[in-house]
């Protein structure tokens, strides 16, 4: 097992999230959208330009940018 | 019709079917408004239930009540009663295809304690997806009724209103975790962990999942979100969308310009020439046409955006775009707004009802006016006509096409700084969080869009509508007024003079058309406007205008391309507005009181650069007012826009008298 931050997930690739870097606003609305702990998380594809990121989390897709993912830590 | 009984508040995720679900029930029998200091839309119905009407509130869609954005508090504000009267029932909308996360916004809801009815929709896309919830488990699990419904197919509604009158009337809330919903508790990361267990609890043994077969969105996204493909069909739907625009709106605003003349002199015939029929002829009738033909253009625009947002393709477009303007603090959901803005800025405002963050609304607002709109084209074509001859540059570049094309560039241009430093100087208060759902492609609904269409073009008219209008009559009556006996004596001989004449009666119906033309510059160039445009001429000398070009920028306020009529009074363009030949030639034979001409092509340079980047535009004005809430942001952006627009003409003026073309 590896831990990597989200924005680290190569296309097609899949882990489990573990922790947050920092819990500010921008961590706590990820919790909500449903990114804590134990959730599976698949990274889809990145933008055209390389950001935003698409990724895959519960039973829908959601788009965020490299910044925010590189506050969420990955077990893989 | 009675007084409806009580007040739902319909409430639920973003793209779960809320808007559909609500005109299904509500019908036409809908109110819309703005809350209060915030630019959130608010829509009220009434839904008839089997025991009478009730009211139905339609909450802004949302994630959360946690009030971690401004638009979460408005909900979670307007659902504890500190904003507006409190709701005596909810109606919960869940997505069956992405149960967990909605769920647990169900959560927060149930804990206000209120009765409370679950619409469980989509459940043909859940199917799809391999998701399968129980109804009838997941209502014992909830403690609340759970009715399946496929709102876009009006199916379950009956259903639902037995369920939402049943409900109010035993007052029986849900069962929800008991978590609290407001205050510093609510956005704890326990809490939140809480509210997923919760969910997860619920549906443990409502939902069953099976093999999923690979979703139409998926296989459309490897299209349209590729990297190479996605961004050449976000360049041919684009545009595909201007194209349309144009070649369909064009036809559509000559159409009703005409209606409006033709309505306004059928309605004028009876009136004795004079003030009160020059007043309704060339101020109230001119200025609704100036409302009225922006119509077209909004509708055709809207319909479009109303497309892409209910078919989920405006989520991909800000993904795509979103890249380029995280740089200047804005998002990818400022794309269409101000793409839209280069056909024309009201529409394109109007859609930044789309971006969730108020900051970064508000900056794509005020920078939407600076992309070049279709009417500013018309001042460009005329006087890059009458003035550059078409010299070509490094021997294969025709100027005249340069010229345009860097007026276009220009307003983009200027509008990377000024979003730039508009979004630092609102930064404080917490930066902009881009988090966006790309929802599940699907049809859009043909109900949804055209009331979206139809309330955009409702509340321009009736907003915007009314302030146009009274700039419409205002300048009218600067232009018309006073008329000195001095003026019209000399005018009056003349006409008794030609009308005895003899020769045929065509000739002289010309020449006294003609001479009424000329009338009418000589009493413009008399009026208040005029004399304005001499009191203000020192400040625009820099930009090498004579006072009757100050005068026609001024009489351009209600609408940009009025400047070139204007242009054609105050200068005696023969031949009329219908004649751009003769106006070309009137602007080339101006001359000041000295003798020397009033243009050259310092001084047509100078008048472009200023209209690319003017805000003399009184629609896009009142629209601002409309969905900043505030005239201040109007202000602001006039002010900032005629700055820049006088500073930018004075340095091309400058500029291209010293290299000779003064």
């Amino acid at each position: 097992m590896e831990t990597l931050t989200l924005d680290r997930l190569e296309d097609g690739q899949s882990g489990t999230v573990h922790g947050f870097r920092r819990l500010g606003p921008s961590g706590l609305r990820l919790m909500e959208m449903g990114l804590f702990e134990g959730s599976r998380i698949t990274m889809v594809r990145r933008a055209p330009l390389g950001d935003p990121l698409e990724i895959q989390v519960g039973d829908y897709r959601l788009s965020l940018r490299r910044d925010e993912a590189a506050l969420v830590d990955i077990a893989s | 019709m009675s007084e409806p009984r009580f007040r739902v508040a319909l409430a639920g995720n973003p793209n779960v079917g809320k808007t559909t679900l609500f005109n299904a029930l509500t019908g036409l029998n809908q109110r819309t408004g703005n809350y209060p200091g915030v630019t959130v839309a608010w829509h009220a119905g009434v839904w008839d239930l089997p025991g009478g009407p009730a009211e139905l509130v339609d909450l802004p869609g949302s994630y959360s009540l946690s009030a971690l954005s401004p638009d979460e508090s408005l909900v979670q504000r307007l659902l504890q009663g500190v904003e507006g009267p409190a709701p005596q029932a909810l109606l919960a909308i869940v997505d069956a295809s992405n149960p967990e996360r909605n769920l647990y916004f169900l959560s927060q809801l149930l804990d206000l304690g209120l009765p409370t009815v679950v619409a469980l929709n989509m459940g043909d896309v859940a199917e799809a997806k391999g998701i399968s919830v129980d109804a009838a488990a997941l209502e014992r699990a909830l403690g609340a009724r759970v009715v399946p419904i496929q709102a876009h197919r009006r199916v379950g509604l009956g259903e639902l209103g037995r369920a939402m009158e049943e409900a109010a009337a035993a007052g029986l809330p849900g069962r929800g975790p008991g978590l609290p919903v407001s205050g510093p508790g609510a956005a704890l990361p326990e809490t939140i962990r809480g509210r997923y267990e919760w969910a997860r609890a619920r549906l443990q043994g409502a939902l069953t999942r099976s093999r999923a077969r690979q979703r139409f969105s998926d296989r459309v996204d490897q299209v349209l979100t590729h990297r190479v493909w996605g961004l050449l069909a976000l360049v041919v739907i684009m545009g595909f969308i201007f194209q349309s625009v144009f070649t369909w709106s064009q036809p559509l605003m000559d159409g009703v310009g005409s209606a409006v003349s033709w309505a306004g002199g059928m309605l004028l015939r009876p009136l004795p020439p004079g003030i009160l029929k020059d007043l309704l002829g060339d101020g109230v009738v001119a200025g609704v046409g100036s409302i009225l033909v922006f119509l077209p253009q909004i509708a055709v625009l809207f319909l479009f955006i109303a497309i892409l947002e209910d078919c989920g393709y405006m989520a991909r477009s800000a993904f795509l775009m979103d890249r380029l303007f995280a740089k200047l603090g804005l998002s990818g959901r400022s794309f269409i707004p101000l793409l839209s803005s280069f056909a024309c800025a009201v529409p394109g405002i109007l859609a930044t009802r789309t971006i969730a963050d108020r900051k970064e609304r508000l900056t794509t607002m005020l920078v939407a006016p600076l992309m070049s709109c279709s009417a500013r084209l018309p001042v460009y074509t005329v006087l890059i006509a009458a003035f550059l001859p078409g010299r070509l540059v490094l021997g294969f570049i025709d100027e005249r096409a340069l010229v345009l094309l860097g007026l276009y560039a220009l307003g983009l241009a200027v509008a990377v700084p000024v979003a730039w430093l508009l979004r630092r100087s609102m930064k404080a208060g917490g930066a902009a969080l881009f988090l966006i759902e790309l929802p599940g492609y699907k049809w859009p609904d043909p109900g949804t869009v055209a009331r979206r269409v139809a309330e955009q073009c409702r509340e321009f008219v009736a907003n915007a509508g009314t302030i146009i209008l009274s700039v419409a009559v205002v300048l009218w009556v600067l232009g018309a007024f006073p008329r000195p006996a001095s003026v019209t004596a000399p005018f009056r001989a003349r006409r008794a003079a030609l009308e005895a004449a003899p020769g045929p009666a065509s000739a002289r119906a010309e020449a006294l058309a003609e001479l009424e033309r000329r009338e009418q510059g000589a009493l413009l160039r008399q009026s208040w406007l005029g004399r304005m445009g001499r009191a203000i001429e020192p400040a625009f000398e820099p930009l090498g205008w004579d006072w009757r070009v100050t005068m026609a920028a001024l009489a351009a306020f209600p609408a940009r391309e009025v400047v070139i009529g204007s242009m054609g009074t105050i200068f005696d363009a023969s031949g009329g507005e219908g004649d751009p030949g003769g106006l070309r030639q009137a602007l080339v034979q101006a001359r000041r009181d000295d003798g020397t001409p009033v243009f050259s092509v310092a001084v047509a340079l100078s008048l472009m650069v200023f209209f690319a980047l003017c805000a003399q535009c009184a629609s896009t004005l009142a629209v601002i007012r409309r969905e900043s809430g505030h005239w201040g942001w109007a202000a602001f952006t006039f002010g900032y826009m005629t700055a820049l627009a006088w500073g930018a003409g004075a340095l091309v003026f400058q500029a291209a008298r010293a290299l000779g073309l003064g």
